[in-house]
C-alpha cells in the first residue's frame, strides 16, 4: 500500500469523507479545494498515485483540472476519476474527452469508490 | 468495511448553509442583473453541490427538492428559460422549503410534506410550461450493489480494440484483465498486433494492440461488462456469453413465497406490518422499561439536536499561529537559558528578550482569538431578503445599501446578533419609512433607503441601522412616556435621554408603534439582548430626515474592558461598557427613601445605590459616601450607584469562568487573573442591580 | 443526570477499587490528625497563596486560586470538618485535587507521606466518634503507629458543591444595605 490520492472537492464534508474511507483503506490522501489548489499540490511535489475529482468547482473546474494534468509530463499517465452526480453521459464523454480515466457516481458508498479505485489504480 | 457517514453530517450542514447563502444572495441579485451568466453559474453550482452531498448523506428529501431547483436553474443558465420575478419567486420559496428540511435534518423543526410536494410541484411546473420537450435529467438512484448471486460457470468471449488514446486517459489494459482474472480464468487470451505501424510513425503514447478473451466464469453478464465501463466508450467491444440459459434472477422470501402460493400477498404484507422497532420487542421482551427507551430515544434527539460547535479556520491561520508558537517556545527557552546563569550584567539581555515574550505573547493572543472572528457579511445576508418581502407587503419602495460587511467579529456574537438586527432592521423598513406618497409630498426621493453599516470603533464593533424616513417624533414619545409614567411631566431630557425612553419596557404597544413614534416593536428585547452581550444601543433621530439605531458590542466575548475598583483588600473589575460616571456626592444629594432604600441624587433622577461592601460583606476603608466614590454603572436602562474604595485602573481582562470549578455566584460574572496572578471577580451588573432591588424590598 | 446515580456510581466504583489490591493514598495532617486521600485524584501539591474571597460562599470556601490560568476554589478542610480556622504556617499546603473533571485545592496543615494500603488493611469507617462527618470517610487505614482517615473526596464535593449549588441564592437574600444601615 502505501499510495497516495489527490482528492479535489469544493465540499468539506465529501473531502473529509473520501479522506476518512481512502485512509481507512491505507491510502495517503492529500486534499485540495478546487482545481487551482490541486495543481498548486501537484506542482508543490505531491505525486499522487491517483487522483479523484469534482466536476463543478470554482475557480478551475474538474475538466480544466483534468486537462491541467494531463498536459504536466509526470501525470501523464496517472489515472484520475471524476465525481459526477450526471448520470447522463454528456459529463462523462467530456470528462473522458478531457483524459479522465473513470468516474464515480454520486450518491456512492464507501465500498463503490474503493472498488472503483482498485480497477484503475496501478498494481 | 462499514463506514458510518454521520460524522460527515456537521460539515454537510455547515456547508449547506453556505450554499443556502449564496442561492439566496444570488436570486437577490439575479433580479437586478438577470442576464448575468457568472452568477447564475455560481447559483446553479451551489445548488448542485447540495443536491450532490444530500444524496451522499442519505438525505433524500433534500436532494430531491434541491434536484428541481437544480433542473429549473439549469434551464435558466442554458438561456432556455428566462429570468422572470416569477420563476425567482418559486426558487426563494424553494430556498425556504430546503431550509426547513435542512433544519428538520438537524433535529430543529418539523417539516410539512405537503409544502414541499407542493413546492416540487411548482418547480417542475416552471420547468415543463417553459420548455415543454425539455427532457431533464434522470433523478440519481441507489444502485443497489451487484448482487453476487452466482451464474453457471460458463465460458464468454471478449473481443476487445480499445480505444488509441488508452493510455493517455491513465488506463491500463493490463487492469483490465486483473479484473477478468478476479471473475474467473482466464482460458484463452490472444493479442493482436497487426495495426502497431511503422516504427518512425508509431506514436508511443497510443495503444494499437486489441485482445480477444476467453474467460470461464460463474460471474453475471454485468459484472463482466462492468470490467469496462471506464473504456467502452471510443472501444469496439463485443462480449458473447455462451451460457445455456439464463438464470432466475434474485428474489425475496416473500416473493418466492408468494409465487410458491405457500402465501397471499396480504399475509405477507400484514406480517411485514408487524416488524417492530427495538425498542419495542425489548420492552415486551421486559429487558428494559418504556421509561428507558423514551428516555434514550429523547436523548438521541438531542445527541442529533446538538449544536454544531464548530469553526471552519483557514490553513493558513493555522500555519501562522504554528509558527508563532514555535516562536513563543524559542523566546522562552532564551530565557530559560539565560536564567540559569544569570548575572547582573545580562539585565539589558533579560529585558530584550522579555519585550521579545511579550510581543509573542500578545500576537499569539491576537491571533487565537482571530480564529473566532467571522466577516459579519454573513448576519447580513438575511436582509436583502427580508427587505424584499417587506417592500412587496407594504407597497413601499425600498433599496437596502449595506457596507462593512467585511468587518470581523467573534463568531458566537454573530450568531446572538441576528435577532436583534432583523428586529431593527424590519422596524426601519415597516415603520421607521414612509409610503411613496408620502415621502414625495415629503420633497424626498419616492425610494426609501435603509442602510446597514458595520465597522470597528476601537475594541468594539459598531453596526449601525439607517434609514432617510419620518424620523422619531420627540414630543409624542415625551407624552406617551409621561402618559405611561415612565417620566415627570415636566422633566427636562436630552433627546438622546428621550429616543432612549423607546427601549424602556412597557412604551410602546402594538398601537401605540405607527402612530407615535413609527417604531417601538420589541424595542426593550432588543436593548436587554444586546446589553446581555456587553453592548449598548445607541440612538439619533432627525425629525422628517430619518433615524440611525446603532449597536456597539465588544469584538468578542472573551475579553472586555474593564474598570478596577478596590474595597479595603479586594480588587473588582466592572465592565468599562456599563459605567457611565463615577462621582463623589454632596451630603445633601444623598437619601433614605422608605421602601426603596438608600438613593443618590443624580441631576435630578434618584438612583438606589448599593455598597459594595455590604453586599460582598467584606471590609471596606470607608463606608461614608462622601468619603468613598460612587460608579454609576447603567444596564436596562436602570442606573445604579455603587459605592467603592477607589477606582484603581482600567485594563482589558480576559473573562475566565467560575462555573468551570466552582458554580455561578451571584453578582458574579466571572473572574479574570490581574498582572500579579491574582484572581479579581468581574461584577455582574445586572446581578448586583437586582440583589440591590431584592435587598430594598426586603427592608421594606 | 440525576445526582443519585452517580452517587451510587461513584460508591461503587470505590468500593470495587477497595476490594482490588494495593491503594496509594497521600496523607496529610489536619489539626494534627492524619488523613489521606486516594492518590489519583490527586493532581498537585501547591504552596498556600494569598486567595481571592468570593462574596456571599460558605465560610469553608476560602476563596479562589489562579493555577497556571484557571480559577480554582480552595477549601478549608479544618473549617469544613468544624475544626477552627486553619492559620497559613510554612507548612501550609494546598492539595490539589481533581474530582469530576473538577479542580479543587484542599487547604491542609501540612503533607506528610504517600501511604501503600492493601485492601485487607483498610477498615470500614467506624460507627461513631471521631471529629469528621461521616459520610466523608471512605475507611480507615494503619500507618506504623498512627490510624489514618481516609477521605472519600468525592463525597466532600458531593454535599458541598452540587448540593449547594441549590442553596445559595437562600444565603443571598440576607444581603440587605437598607436593613444593616442602621
Amino acid at each position: 500500500m502505501g499510495k497516495t490520492v489527490l482528492v479535489v472537492d469544493d465540499s468539506v464534508s465529501m473531502r473529509q469523507m473520501v479522506s476518512f474511507t481512502l485512509t481507512g483503506a491505507g491510502y495517503e490522501v492529500v486534499e485540495a479545494g478546487d482545481g487551482k489548489e490541486a495543481v498548486d499540490k501537484l506542482n508543490g511535489g505531491a505525486k499522487p498515485n491517483l487522483v479523484i475529482t469534482d466536476l463543478n468547482m470554482p475557480n478551475m473546474d474538474g475538466i480544466s483540472l483534468i486537462k491541467a494534468i494531463r498536459g504536466m509530463a509526470p501525470y501523464k499517465f496517472t489515472p484520475i476519476l471524476m465525481l459526477t452526480t450526471e448520470s447522463s453521459d454528456d459529463k462523462k464523454k467530456e470528462g473522458q474527452g478531457a483524459g479522465a480515466t473513470g468516474w464515480v457516481i454520486k450518491p456512492f458508498n464507501p465500498e463503490q469508490m474503493l472498488a472503483t479505485i482498485k480497477k484503475v489504480m496501478p498494481g | 468495511m462499514a463506514v458510518d457517514l454521520s460524522h460527515f453530517q456537521e460539515s454537510f450542514f455547515t456547508e449547506s448553509a453556505e450554499h443556502v447563502e449564496t442561492i439566496e444572495t444570488g436570486l437577490l441579485e439575479l433580479e437586478q442583473r438577470s442576464q448575468d451568466l457568472d452568477l447564475l453559474n455560481r447559483i446553479f453550482r451551489a445548488a448542485h453541490s447540495i443536491k450532490g452531498n444530500a444524496g451522499m448523506f442519505d438525505f433524500t428529501a433534500i436532494g430531491g427538492l434541491t434536484h428541481k431547483m437544480e433542473n429549473v436553474l439549469d434551464l435558466l443558465r442554458n438561456e432556455k428559460m428566462p429570468v422572470t420575478p416569477q420563476v425567482i419567486d418559486v426558487l426563494l420559496r424553494a430556498l425556504d422549503g430546503l431550509k426547513s428540511l435542512l433544519d428538520a435534518a438537524q433535529g430543529s423543526g418539523e417539516v410539512n410534506e405537503d409544502v414541499i410536494q407542493g413546492l416540487e410541484e411548482e418547480l417542475q411546473a416552471c420547468q415543463e410550461g417553459d420548455n415543454g420537450n425539455e427532457v431533464t435529467a434522470k433523478e440519481p438512484v441507489f444502485t443497489e450493489s451487484v448482487g453476487t448471486q452466482a451464474d453457471p460457470w460458463r465460458l464468454i468471449k471478449i473481443d476487445w480494440v480499445p480505444l488509441p488514446e488508452l493510455f493517455q486517459r491513465g488506463l491500463d489494459p493490463s487492469q483490465i484483465f486483473k479484473e477478468l482474472h478476479e471473475l474467473g480464468m482466464i482460458k484463452g487470451l490472444q493479442v493482436r498486433t497487426e495495426q502497431i505501424p511503422a516504427l518512425e510513425v508509431m506514436d508511443p503514447e497510443r495503444c494499437y494492440l486489441s485482445w480477444a478473451v476467453e474467460l470461464e466464469t460463474d460471474a453475471q453478464m454485468s459484472q463482466v461488462e462492468a470490467v469496462f465501463d471506464f473504456v467502452r466508450d471510443g472501444s469496439e467491444l463485443v462480449i458473447t456469453d455462451c451460457a445455456p440459459k439464463p438464470t432466475e434472477p434474485y428474489k425475496r422470501v416473500g416473493e418466492i413465497l408468494i409465487e410458491e402460493g405457500a402465501v397471499t400477498p396480504r399475509e405477507l404484507s400484514d406480517s411485514l406490518a408487524k416488524q417492530k422497532p427495538l425498542g419495542q420487542i425489548l420492552v415486551e421482551e421486559k429487558k428494559v422499561t418504556p421509561q428507558q427507551v423514551d428516555k434514550a430515544l429523547q436523548k438521541q434527539k438531542q445527541l442529533k439536536k446538538g449544536e454544531a460547535a464548530s469553526i471552519r479556520v483557514d490553513t493558513e491561520k493555522i500555519d501562522k499561529l504554528i509558527n508563532l508558537v514555535g516562536e513563543l517556545v524559542i523566546t522562552q527557552s532564551m530565557i530559560t537559558d539565560l536564567g540559569e546563569k544569570f548575572t547582573i550584567d545580562q539585565l539589558p539581555v533579560l529585558q530584550e528578550r522579555i519585550v521579545q515574550l511579550e510581543r509573542n505573547t500578545r500576537e499569539l493572543q491576537e491571533r487565537v482569538m482571530s480564529i473566532r472572528m467571522m466577516p459579519i457579511g454573513s448576519a447580513f445576508h438575511r436582509f436583502p431578503r427580508l427587505i424584499r418581502d417587506l417592500a412587496g407587503k407594504s407597497g413601499k419602495q425600498i433599496q437596502l445599501v449595506m457596507s462593512g460587511e467585511e468587518t470581523e467579529l467573534d463568531k458566537t456574537l454573530i450568531e446572538a446578533i441576528g435577532d436583534p438586527l432583523t428586529h431593527l432592521v424590519r422596524n426601519s423598513a415597516d415603520h421607521g419609512l414612509e409610503g411613496p406618497e408620502e415621502r414625495v409630498a415629503a420633497g424626498k426621493p419616492e425610494r426609501g433607503t435603509v442602510r446597514l453599516h458595520a465597522y470597528h470603533d476601537g475594541g468594539n464593533i459598531c453596526i449601525a441601522v439607517e434609514d432617510d424616513g419620518r424620523g422619531l417624533n420627540r414630543d409624542k414619545i415625551v407624552a406617551k412616556a409621561i402618559e405611561r409614567g415612565l417620566i415627570a411631566d415636566g422633566a427636562t431630557m436630552s433627546d438622546e435621554d428621550v429616543y432612549q425612553l423607546i427601549f424602556r419596557a412597557g412604551f410602546s404597544t402594538a398601537d401605540a408603534i405607527t402612530d407615535v413614534s413609527g417604531r417601538g416593536v420589541g424595542m426593550d428585547v432588543v436593548k436587554r439582548n444586546i446589553e446581555g452581550l456587553g453592548g449598548s444601543v445607541g440612538i439619533r433621530s432627525n425629525p422628517g430626515k430619518g433615524s440611525m439605531l446603532t449597536l456597539k458590542l465588544p469584538l468578542t466575548l472573551a475579553i472586555i474592558d474593564g474598570m478596577t475598583v478596590r474595597v479595603g483588600t479586594d480588587n473588582y473589575i466592572i465592565p468599562l461598557i456599563t459605567v457611565t460616571e463615577s462621582i463623589r456626592p454632596k451630603a445633601s444629594d444623598l437619601q433614605r427613601i422608605v421602601g426603596k432604600g438608600e438613593v443618590v441624587n443624580l441631576r435630578g433622577e434618584w438612583v438606589p445605590l448599593v455598597r459594595l461592601y455590604e453586599a460582598f460583606n467584606v471590609t471596606p476603608e470607608y463606608t461614608d459616601p462622601l468619603e468613598a466614590l460612587l460608579v454609576i454603572v447603567e444596564v436596562e436602562n436602570r442606573r445604579i450607584a455603587v459605592l467603592v474604595d477607589e477606582l484603581t485602573g482600567q485594563q482589558q481582562v480576559v473573562i475566565k469562568t467560575l462555573e468551570q470549578n466552582y458554580r455561578k455566584v451571584d453578582a458574579i460574572s466571572g473572574a479574570t487573573i490581574l498582572g500579579d496572578g491574582q484572581v479579581a471577580l468581574i461584577l455582574d451588573v445586572p446581578g448586583l442591580a437586582k440583589l440591590a432591588r431584592a435587598g430594598h424590598t426586603a427592608a421594606a | 443526570m440525576s445526582t443519585a446515580t452517580v452517587e451510587q456510581a461513584e460508591q461503587q466504583d470505590i468500593r470495587t477499587s477497595f476490594s482490588s489490591d494495593d491503594q496509594q493514598f497521600l496523607t496529610f495532617n489536619l489539626a494534627g490528625e492524619f488523613y489521606g486521600v486516594d492518590i489519583l485524584k490527586v493532581q498537585e501539591i501547591k504552596g498556600y497563596t494569598n486567595v481571592t474571597k468570593i462574596p456571599n460562599t460558605p465560610e469553608y470556601l476560602k476563596g479562589v486560586l489562579n493555577l497556571r490560568g484557571t480559577i480554582v476554589p480552595i477549601v478549608d478542610l479544618r473549617m469544613k470538618f468544624g475544626m477552627g480556622v486553619t492559620e497559613p504556617t510554612s507548612f501550609t499546603v494546598v492539595v490539589v485535587v481533581n474530582v469530576r473533571n473538577r479542580v479543587m485545592g484542599f487547604l491542609v496543615d501540612a503533607v506528610s507521606d504517600v501511604l501503600d494500603l492493601n485492601a485487607k488493611d483498610i477498615q470500614p469507617p467506624p460507627e461513631m466518634g471521631n471529629t469528621v462527618d461521616i459520610t466523608f470517610v471512605a475507611g480507615i487505614g494503619n500507618s506504623n503507629d498512627h490510624l489514618v482517615t481516609l477521605l472519600d473526596i468525592d463525597r466532600v464535593l458531593t454535599d458541598d458543591e452540587v448540593k449547594a449549588v441549590g442553596e445559595i441564592p437562600a444565603e443571598a437574600e440576607s444581603v440587605e444595605p437598607g436593613a444593616s444601615e442602621e
